[in-house]
């Protein structure tokens, strides 16, 4: 078996058009935009001319965002593997995992813009970051805070564990 | 539509909006996932919506010694608890349960209950951990899961006489598992086709009660032993890409692979070298190793084996084309350090090189007596492609000095030296402070050492 991993060939670089909700284009390379699944599971059905993506739903100030994780994640990838092929001593998944936390830690409602897009472009390890996130704010909390955090009015007439 | 503008037109305004209700149901069902269940159906006491969305969670994590600091209620009841989120939960599919246990008064018929419940619904990861003093008979069914793709056990034995079938699963963790004789081996591992990951932590092999186990995985790519052993081991891998072997206090009197290991290309190993049957078999497992760490008294192994065999040399000089990374435990005596020297210059690939110096705490500042003369023993050679030294509890004894300097004077592509002193329990703050000046004092005199790289960046930590 030959080692998949080869940093001497590498293809010319192919872009990909994405265009946000309120018009802006962003020009990024194809691998970095097939780290949507959504993008990736019809890639190879569209005309190679025709690569532009409407994302409806994701602002230009969140997809600026998501850009910037997607390709730092794809460039550590090749860093790790790289590294992996030369010598082990390479800390390279901590430092992105450093990198992870703190580009996560933005203010909740930009984390949602994050959740929502991360969801509907369908980027599972992004995803997973943001819910943790949102997850570690809920954990520990009494419902009274939970509330106060997330701003949910309580409109339940009945505490249901009221009455124990 | 008319929403989503209002909300994005001033940063205020989105603010004050409940924007967490507004998610999707599954990224919700989601983020319950993620947290512990008593915490995940609490949320059901936030508003009218959210009274059922808990009980769509795909991972269920229980917790026995879960203390509810926020509520005040009389007393929770565990079992209560677990059996009412089973009952109310959607039916649906599960991906994980993770149980953990204080004391068994839960009863294990109930446990296995809960595990059975998560099997119906094709589990796929199962994380049991058990903290109480006793085990308790985990249901044999759990080894005819088909679904299982992972399995973590913390804590108890296994009962592995029933049949086993295990087809998906993938990744195998055991921390403290208690075994029997006998039960870890060829027929165990061929009911398991699938797995990929292996990770035995502190397992329990009863006193050298247990003469051999057999770990036979074809499609094993991971595998870590840490440590308890019981008194050999035999590996049959084939395509194991990483390893790690790491014993405290129990050495097995063998360890033996049989088969080659073609892809094998990370080794961590810690354990005396007297468990294999010769340093000449171990680096012929090895010989694709990218890195490699050895301890323990390797290096004067290695020393006794070159007198009596020295076609060691060709073995080591044929393996180690693909070693970049070296990582071994020494005392810096004369005889290791020719060690050192002999496998450095026949490593021509090695790029980075780490010692740690084992000479107990103790000891420190006594050992005068054990080095001298160590130029004598260095062979004169470039080290074209090392790029980085790094020698940990550095004591600035004499041949930790010349092995600096040679390390300095023959690198030439060296970028960097790093030398760490760490603070041991065994002394006080002030010796070892002391002891940091010294080496401050040592650090001074490395750097009027002649340098044949012209990079080189020396750090002391």
């Amino acid at each position: 078996m030959k080692d998949s991993f080869n940093p001497s060939i590498e293809p010319p670089k192919k872009t990909v058009t994405l265009v946000s909700s309120d018009g802006y284009d962003f020009e990024v390379e194809e691998e970095v935009a097939l780290e949507s699944q959504v993008i990736k599971d019809g890639f190879e059905d569209k005309a190679v001319d025709d690569r532009e993506y409407l994302l409806f739903n994701v602002h230009s100030d969140t997809l600026e965002l998501i850009i910037k994780y997607c390709e730092k994640h794809v460039s550590s990838r090749k860093s790790i593997s790289a590294a992996a092929a030369s010598s082990s001593s390479s800390n390279g998944e901590e430092a992105l995992k450093e990198w992870d936390e703190h580009f996560i830690s933005v203010d909740t409602n930009t984390l949602y813009d994050i959740l929502m897009a991360a969801d509907y472009l369908n980027i599972k390890s992004l995803l997973d970051l943001a819910i943790q996130k949102v997850a570690d704010t809920i954990h520990g909390r009494s419902p009274e805070q939970i509330r106060k955090k997330f701003n949910i009015e309580n409109d339940s007439i009945i505490d249901p564990w009221a009455s124990e | 539509m008319a929403n989503v503008d209002l909300q994005y037109s001033s940063p205020e305004m989105r603010n004050r909006v409940d924007r967490i209700s507004d998610l999707p149901l599954h990224v919700l069902h989601h983020i319950l996932s993620f947290l512990p269940t008593e915490h995940a159906v609490r949320t059901c006491l936030l508003s009218s919506y959210w009274r059922n969305i808990w009980r769509f969670v795909h991972t269920l994590y229980f917790d026995e010694s879960f203390d509810d600091t926020i509520e005040e209620k009389p007393q929770f009841d565990f079992t209560k608890f677990v059996d009412s989120v089973l009952i109310l939960r959607d039916p649906s599919h599960l991906q994980k349960l993770h149980l953990n246990l204080v004391d068994l008064s839960v009863g294990e018929s109930r446990v296995n209950i809960w595990i059975r419940y998560s099997m119906n619904h094709n589990v796929e990861v199962i994380d049991i951990v058990n903290e109480s003093h006793g085990y308790f008979d985990l249901t044999p069914c759990i080894f005819t899961c088909e679904s299982l793709r992972e399995f973590k056990l913390n804590g108890n034995s296994l009962n592995l006489s029933a049949s086993i079938c295990l087809p998906a699963l993938k990744v195998m963790h055991l921390y403290e598992v208690c075994f029997e004789n006998g039960q870890l081996g060829e027929a165990f591992f061929s009911a398991i086709p699938s797995l990929e990951t292996l990770i035995l932590e502190d397992c329990i092999f009863d006193d050298y009660d247990i003469e051999l186990i057999t770990i036979f995985a074809c499609q094993l790519k991971t595998l870590i032993m840490n440590g308890d052993y019981p008194r050999s081991v035999e590996i049959f891998a084939p395509v194991l890409i990483s390893l790690e072997l790491n014993s405290d206090d129990s050495t097995p009197e063998s360890i033996r692979f049989k088969s080659d290991i073609i892809h094998l290309k990370d080794v961590k190993v810690s354990l005396p070298a007297s468990c294999f049957e010769s340093i000449i078999q171990l680096f012929t497992v090895l010989k694709n190793a990218h890195s490699l760490a050895l301890r323990g008294r390797f290096l004067l192994s290695f020393t006794h084996e070159l007198l009596v065999a020295p076609s060691l040399l060709e073995c080591i000089q044929a393996s180690s084309c693909n070693l970049r990374w070296l990582k071994l435990g020494t005392e810096f005596s004369n005889a290791e350090i020719l060690a050192i020297n002999t496998i450095l210059s026949h490593s021509r690939q090695v790029e980075t090189i780490k010692l740690v110096n084992e000479v107990s705490k103790d000891e420190c500042g006594t050992t005068t007596g054990k080095y001298f003369q160590a130029e004598k023993v260095w062979l004169k050679y470039k080290l074209p492609h090392l790029k980085s030294v790094e020698i940990q509890d550095f004591r600035g004894s004499e041949n930790e000095m010349k092995f600096v300097k040679v390390i300095l004077e023959n690198a030439v592509s060296l970028e960097k030296l790093v030398i760490t002193a760490s603070y041991s329990g065994s002394e006080t703050m002030t010796e070892f402070i002391n002891r940091k000046n010294k080496m401050v004092e040592t650090g001074k005199k490395l750097l009027t050492y002649e340098r044949a790289s012209s990079s080189v960046g020396i750090l002391f930590v």
